[in-house]
């Protein structure tokens, strides 16, 4: 893009030097005042960004009754001076695309009057271009021997500017072992790398506009919308699940489906809202993400799922197999791979095209109960620059991502 | 004979158990009446001063003393008779007739009715009486080493079923009905000797020396002993050294010199059972062995301590499986005798072989034994008492504690061991030996909670027995030998299972009748307790008696006997508290008691004919035998036993046949109420006040009343060879176990009623409605069936070189093939692999596929003993040839689903493999063959005696360290457990060879 912009400055250039010549050549002819102007696009940045450059933005002006455009880049200060143009209204737009940021801005209707030099102030807003919704947190440790591991949950977080909604998203834990000792990796068994595969996933309720990311905020979808410090002898190291905005609940999905529901891990808040099962395959499996380390995706509300995409899993020197759903990474809309050390890379769950590396939470392993957690990381350098908070989104988890002690659910909202 | 009184025709008209009494009722009247009659004949002369006179003189004076005789005899048939010195003093008739008549050429018969026939002999029948008819007096005396007499010493003639006890002079004397039989002598402390009458001269002054059982002596048995039995064929003879070499700290320990049977890691917190020739391991095939320890069996017909009814899940108490053979110890046993092939019918209810535990009698010092490996601690003491005018009084005592694993202490075992068995002489003069025996077991068995450990599930399992038995035998002139056993047990159990369960809040239902109730929920995490008392009573009583009869060429040897068994649970039952069932997807169990199950009650009556003939160079056997067993009141089960065999020369053939049956266990026939529930609501608010859940119970009752004893059909033929250089024996056998028990599933559709709120305040429960909406859901619950077949085809092999006596080396191998089918005659149901969107799952019914197990085994054994050194070390090189179990006649597809209605619908068989029942398919591999290559292991023990008899001893399993490894389904698997060791001390204390 770089290169092309530079060659369309470079052909302008010459197209302008043409063209003065020729005004000057016929100024001298006639010695007249020409029907020309000036106009100085200055730059501004809208009053919550900090940090982002206004040089070498381009600016170009449409003359609003020809429809001659004109073009120039700002200059250290975020001006760009069009001198000698034809008087009339202009359109002036300004953007500029970087790796980290969309930058653009409008001013319509700027009048440039004969000889006079018009200044328009360009508010320019900047749009950070790792936006969307992303996996904030992935909780799965468990937080004490008597929570186990029901209090675990899932944080989807908005690092737009503006409002998206979750409606119809799906929510798949990854299947597949990860990284202990006598573990298979899964990639040993599907090598399909188009796909990710799950074997429990639910979905987000919802017709479109029913459950919405704020810019900068987050929702949770719980396994119980339960408050576990409630009974307990250490409130502090438990968590209260009630603020959840999805909890799980599964009985009578399965009973209606003709298998067995049943109580372990299953509690119906009438408060909080449930996902939508979509795919079980072991019904014991109340968990919904597998304990300790879970990897997770987030899947787009066009996706839908049939008979088709069942494959079979069976590990080398067992006689079981599991039934998975396959998701295609095109649907997908973000992932993280968390495995249970740091030497586990080769137990990698996602593929490298929606998540290049892995995260863990301790890089010994030995997690459960330990409530340690998996939670984004703050992009501080596009969160000062934006004035919200935004998180890292490099589609490497490795970089994305950092243990942390106990779940900080909610943690990036106020 | 006198089984011909009745006829066939009125047995089947009255009744065959009512029959059946008749006889032994006439039996024991006879026996009554026949020992009045003895006195009457051996009526007592009084002699009142020495003299000397002539056999009709002797006539005279008996008929003077005794009416009651008639003697009818050739006149002047005495002429010839030397003249008869008689001693002042009394003597019985006999021993008078004896001493009158005993230089001349007649044969005496004796009448019912005391009439006393003689006449002349011909020179044949003179030639006849000395080999067969004349009854031979063997008396003899029994020393040790040091000339000192040896009291308490078994003298037994197996062949006659008799035997009997030395006296304090180390005396003994029988009454032979000829001399061609070997006697067995076998005292505490001393090998056994057998001794073939035929070739001792003086049969009235017979002298026999032991010898300590000591590792000085030049052989010691430390393998499993192929032996003729007269309890069984193919039965194997564990005597004291092999116990001693093996550092058995219980019966499981010693059954592992069996052929098929390998060393095991000694680990003392599972339960173990016992496996009598099969390829695979099945609570059935344990159910059906019988321990039987000195003449009792012992019963766990009545144990109930399930953890849950609906799986006989018995946790460490085993329930439906047979004895636990840890609780069996052997501080103060013999021998140990392994019957796996057909039993004498004297033993019932079984279907899988026995075990029969002889336990010591006599004097002894203390003998104090500690066994110690890395995770079991063992010590035990025995003696034995002399206690001159009242017998002789062996008691032992031992105690076991395991960890189970050398790094953690969570398991425990414990147990000790009480026995006490006491030999009385009854009537002085009477040949009766009784014994009284009292056996106190305690166990005490789980798991412990550690503190640091969070997840709870403490489990105590004890069991406290006391079993108190009543035993002997006495000579009857009509009955022959009488031998009596009643022994009666109480045990004592109670399981204690405490489990902190974490994964709450549940919705609490305890309900005990089904229907639909309103609850709220349990905190977090609460605890779940079973409490489970359990009293198994159980009697035992059996008279048999033993008749002889000797014809020509042939020896009789009748075996009569009666048994009686009841068995019931006196226990108060199981009290389950917090014990939620909706935890998990099985029926769970709650509060029962046991007071309303009916007793086990098993009459049952045998006999057994023994014929042997003697030939030249020739000697045949037939047993034939018949067991009759009214099991539960209901079933008239006949279970014949026979077996054949022939010898020629060194050579014997065998074959043997028997059918034995094992009533069920009374769990099995009363397991109890299951419960089922299931959630039909739920409504978990954040304030408590308003939280409330719809649960529905349903309670499955169980009535297994129609379940059969199983049935067992053992056929084998063997030969075994005997040349001067080895001993060589072969079997095969075909054993069927048919109607074993085994659950079968079966789908329950319960109807699930929809509720929905209609007002929910704030602080208070919801009011809620059912919706009108009812749906099925489906469970499935475990239906006892007699479904359980298992078809066993094996060969066992022994084979022992002779003793090379130079280096004093011996070499023992034992094989054993064997390749079991089971087959569960019910069908397996499974529902859909996956379920996607909205759909129904369903219920595919399979076939259930055969499994065919093949075991094929052999030990190899190098002995070498050092009898200047008092050492003796054994090698054994276990050789597993071959372990596979495969399946055969499966179908990864259904043949029928249940669809959620509960419909029935087949698939006809060119369908099954259509897409549309995809999720119906059963993986691909699970049928996958699983076998071993060939892998060897080799155990080590070496055993080194002092001078004065304490012994140490070593074992190493495993020595080298050798866990090979084999490739299953691309995986690699190790072979063989760890190395593993274990030390024995035993020492005697107050052994006159120390003094």
């Amino acid at each position: 893009m770089k290169e092309t912009i530079l060659k369309r400055v470079g052909l302008t250039k010459l197209l302008a030097i043409f063209l003065l010549t020729t005004v000057v050549m016929s100024c001298s002819d006639d010695d007249s005042v020409a029907n020309l102007g000036n106009l100085q696009v200055q730059l501004e940045l809208a009053s919550e960004l900090n940090d982002i450059s206004l040089e070498g933005i381009d600016v170009s002006i449409t003359n609003t009754v020809d429809n001659a455009t004109l073009s120039l880049t700002t200059d250290a200060n975020g001006s760009a001076l069009f001198d000698n143009i034809a008087i009339g209204t202009y359109a002036v737009i300004a953007s500029n695309v970087t790796d980290d940021y969309t930058l653009s801005g409008t001013a319509n209707n700027v009048s440039v009057t004969i000889q006079e030099t018009a200044v328009a102030n360009v508010e320019v807003n900047a749009v950070n271009s790792n936006g969307g919704l992303v996996i904030k947190e992935v909780y799965s440790a468990g937080s004490g021997y008597i929570t186990l591991f029901k209090d675990s949950f899932v944080e989807i977080f908005n690092n737009s500017s503006e409002t998206l909604y979750a409606d119809g998203m799906y929510i798949a834990n990854i299947f597949g072992d990860t990284g202990m000792s006598g573990d298979t990796a899964l990639s040993s068994v599907l090598t399909d790398s188009d796909y990710v595969y799950t074997d429990v996933m639910s979905q987000i309720p919802g017709t479109g506009e029913d459950y919405a990311v704020l810019p900068g905020k987050s929702i949770v979808i719980a396994l119980n919308a339960v408050n576990y410090k409630e009974g307990s002898f250490t409130p502090d190291t438990q968590l209260d699940n009630t603020d959840a905005t999805l909890e799980h609940y599964s009985i009578d999905w399965l009973e209606a489906q003709g298998r067995l529901g049943n109580s372990f891990f299953e509690l119906d808040n009438p408060a909080v809202p449930n996902m939508t099962n979509i795919y079980m395959f072991d019904e014991t499996n109340f968990f919904r993400l597998i304990t300790s380390s879970a990897s997770v995706v987030l899947v787009s509300n066009e996706a839908s799922f049939s008979d088709s995409d069942i494959v079979d899993y069976t590990e080398t020197g067992s006689t079981s197999t599991y039934k998975l759903m396959k998701i295609s990474v095109d649907e997908v809309i973000d992932a993280v791979d968390i495995l249970d050390n740091s030497g586990a890379s080769e137990f990698k769950r996602i593929p490298s095209a929606l998540d290049a590396g892995f995260t863990y939470v301790n890089a010994d392993g030995a997690i459960s109960y330990t409530g340690l957690s998996s939670r984004r990381k703050i992009d501080e350098v596009a969160s000062d620059r934006f004035g919200r908070t935004i998180l890292i989104d490099t589609n490497n988890s490795t970089v994305d991502f950092e243990a942390i002690d106990f779940p900080d659910k909610y943690g990036y909202n106020n | 004979m006198k089984f011909k009184l009745i006829s066939a025709s009125s047995v089947f008209r009255k009744g065959i158990l009512n029959c059946i009494m008749r006889i032994f009722i006439f039996f024991f009247c006879a026996t009554m009446f026949g020992s009045n009659h003895v006195s009457s004949q051996n009526a007592e002369i009084n002699i009142n001063e020495d003299k000397v006179v002539t056999v009709d003189e002797v006539f005279k004076i008996i008929k003077a003393q005794s009416s009651d005789y008639m003697f009818i005899y050739p006149e002047k048939l005495f002429e010839s008779f030397p003249k008869v010195q008689l001693k002042k003093g009394i003597i019985k008739v006999d021993k008078l007739l004896d001493l009158a008549l005993s230089n001349g050429n007649v044969n005496i018969t004796i009448t019912e009715n005391n009439i006393i026939l003689i006449k002349e002999k011909s020179k044949n029948e003179k030639r006849t009486r000395k080999v067969f008819n004349d009854k031979v007096d063997i008396k003899g005396h029994v020393f040790d080493v040091n000339q000192q007499p040896l009291a308490d010493v078994n003298v037994i003639i197996s062949d006659l079923n008799i035997g009997t006890f030395t006296n304090i002079d180390g005396a003994f004397s029988m009454e032979l009905p000829h001399k061609n039989f070997h006697i067995k002598l076998s005292l505490i402390g001393y090998k056994a000797e057998e001794v073939d009458l035929a070739s001792i001269s003086d049969l009235s002054n017979i002298t026999i020396t032991l010898k300590e059982d000591l590792l000085s002596l030049d052989a010691v048995v430390v393998t499993a002993k192929k032996t003729e039995s007269r309890e069984g064929t193919s039965t194997y003879k564990i005597e004291s050294q092999a116990i001693k070499q093996v550092q058995a700290m219980n019966l499981s320990d010693v059954l592992s010199l069996l052929p098929g049977n390998k060393t095991e890691q000694v680990n003392l917190t599972d339960p173990k059972q016992a496996s009598i020739r099969s390829a695979v391991t099945s609570d059935a095939n344990s159910f059906g062995t019988a321990i039987i320890i000195d003449g009792a069996a012992i019963s766990t017909d009545a144990n109930m301590q399930t953890k849950n009814s609906s799986s006989l899940d018995g946790g460490k108490s085993v329930v439906a499986g047979g004895v636990d053979l840890r609780s069996i110890t052997l501080a103060n046993v013999e021998s140990v005798e392994v019957i796996a092939g057909v039993a004498s019918p004297k033993y019932g209810n079984l279907s899988s072989g026995g075990v029969l535990v002889k336990s010591k009698v006599g004097k002894s010092p203390y003998i104090v034994s500690a066994n110690v490996s890395s995770t079991n601690y063992q010590t035990s003491v025995a003696k034995g008492y002399e206690l001159n005018d009242y017998g002789v009084l062996n008691s032992d005592f031992s105690f076991a504690y395991s960890s189970g694993s050398p790094t953690e202490r969570k398991l425990f075992y414990k147990s000790f061991n009480l026995g006490l068995r006491w030999k009385l002489p009854v009537f002085e003069g009477l040949d009766w030996n009784h014994f009284t025996a009292l056996r106190i077991g305690h166990s005490d068995d789980g798991n412990r909670h550690e503190p640091e450990e969070v997840y709870k599930n403490e489990a105590d399992v004890k069991s406290t027995s006391y079993q108190l038995s009543l035993s002997g035998d006495f000579p009857s002139s009509v009955l022959g030998k009488i031998n009596y056993n009643f022994s009666g047990s109480l045990v004592n159990q109670h399981s204690f299972y405490d489990t902190y369960v974490l994964d709450g809040p549940y919705p609490i239902i305890e309900s005990l009748e089904s229907g639909t109730y309103s609850t709220v929920y349990t905190p977090n995490a609460f605890d779940q307790i079973r409490d489970i008392k359990g009293q198994p009573v159980n009697f035992n009583g059996m008279v048999n008696a033993s008749q002889y009869l000797h014809l020509e060429h042939f020896d009789f040897n009748f075996e009569t006997g009666i048994q009686y068994t009841f068995d019931d649970n006196t226990g108060s039952g199981r009290v389950a508290t917090g014990n939620i069932a909706h935890s998990q997807d099985i029926a769970g169990s709650r509060s029962t008691t046991f007071e309303k199950i009916p007793a086990s009650k098993t009459f049952s009556a045998y006999h057994q004919t023994v014929i042997k003939r003697y030939g030249e160079s020739s000697k045949q056997q037939l047993n034939l035998g018949i067991r009759y067993d009214n099991m539960l009141e209901r079933y008239n089960l006949w279970s014949p036993r026979m077996s054949f065999s022939t010898k020629h020369n060194n050579f014997t053939a065998r074959a043997a046949w028997g059918v034995s049956y094992k009533a069920p266990a009374m769990a099995q026939l009363y397991p109890g109420k299951s419960y089922i529930d299931y959630i039909n609501f739920q409504y978990y608010a954040n304030n408590p006040d308003e939280r409330l859940a719809v649960v529905t119970t349903y309670v499955y009752q169980p009535t297994n009343e129609h379940l059969k004893p199983n049935y067992s059909d053992l056929k084998e033929v063997g030969f075994d060879w005997s040349p001067d250089f080895m001993n060589f024996n072969f079997t095969y056998f075909k054993k069927d176990l048919r109607r074993g028990i085994n659950t079968t599933p079966e789908l329950l559709l319960l109807p699930k009623t929809v509720y929905e709120v209609v007002s929910a305040e704030e602080g208070v429960q919801p009011i809620i409605e059912p919706t009108g909406e009812v749906y099925n859901i489906p469970r499935t619950v475990n239906v006892m069936k007699n479904n359980y077949y298992e078809s066993t085809n094996g060969i066992e092999v022994t084979l022992n070189p002779k003793r090379i006596k130079e280096t004093n080396t011996e070499f023992n191998f034992r094989y054993s093939y064997l390749e079991s089918v089971v087959t569960d005659k019910g069908y397996s149901i499974d529902k859909s692999a996956y379920v996607i969107g909205d759909n129904s799952v369903r219920y595919g019914v399979y076939e259930n596929a055969l499994n065919k197990a093949i075991r094929s085994f052999g030990t190899l054994t190098l002995i070498q003993h050092i009898p200047s050194l008092r050492f003796v070390l054994t090698l054994s090189a276990e050789l597993n040839f071959k372990e596979s179990t495969k399946y055969i006649g499966t179908s990864l597809y259904p043949f029928a689903y249940y669809d959620t209605d509960g419909n029935y619908i087949e698939i006809p068989e060119e369908n099954r493999t259509n897409p549309e029942f995809a999720d119906l398919k059963k993986d691909e591999n699970t049928y996958t063959t699983v076998g071993t290559p060939f892998y060897s292991n080799f155990n080590l023990q070496i055993r080194k005696e002092t001078k004065q008899g304490h012994s140490f001893s070593f074992y190493a399993n495993n020595a080298p360290w050798y866990n090979p490894t084999y490739n299953y389904l691309g995986n690699r698997r190790k072979l063989n457990n760890k190395l593993s060791v274990g030390f024995n001390i035993t020492i005697l204390i107050n052994n006159k060879s120390n003094q």
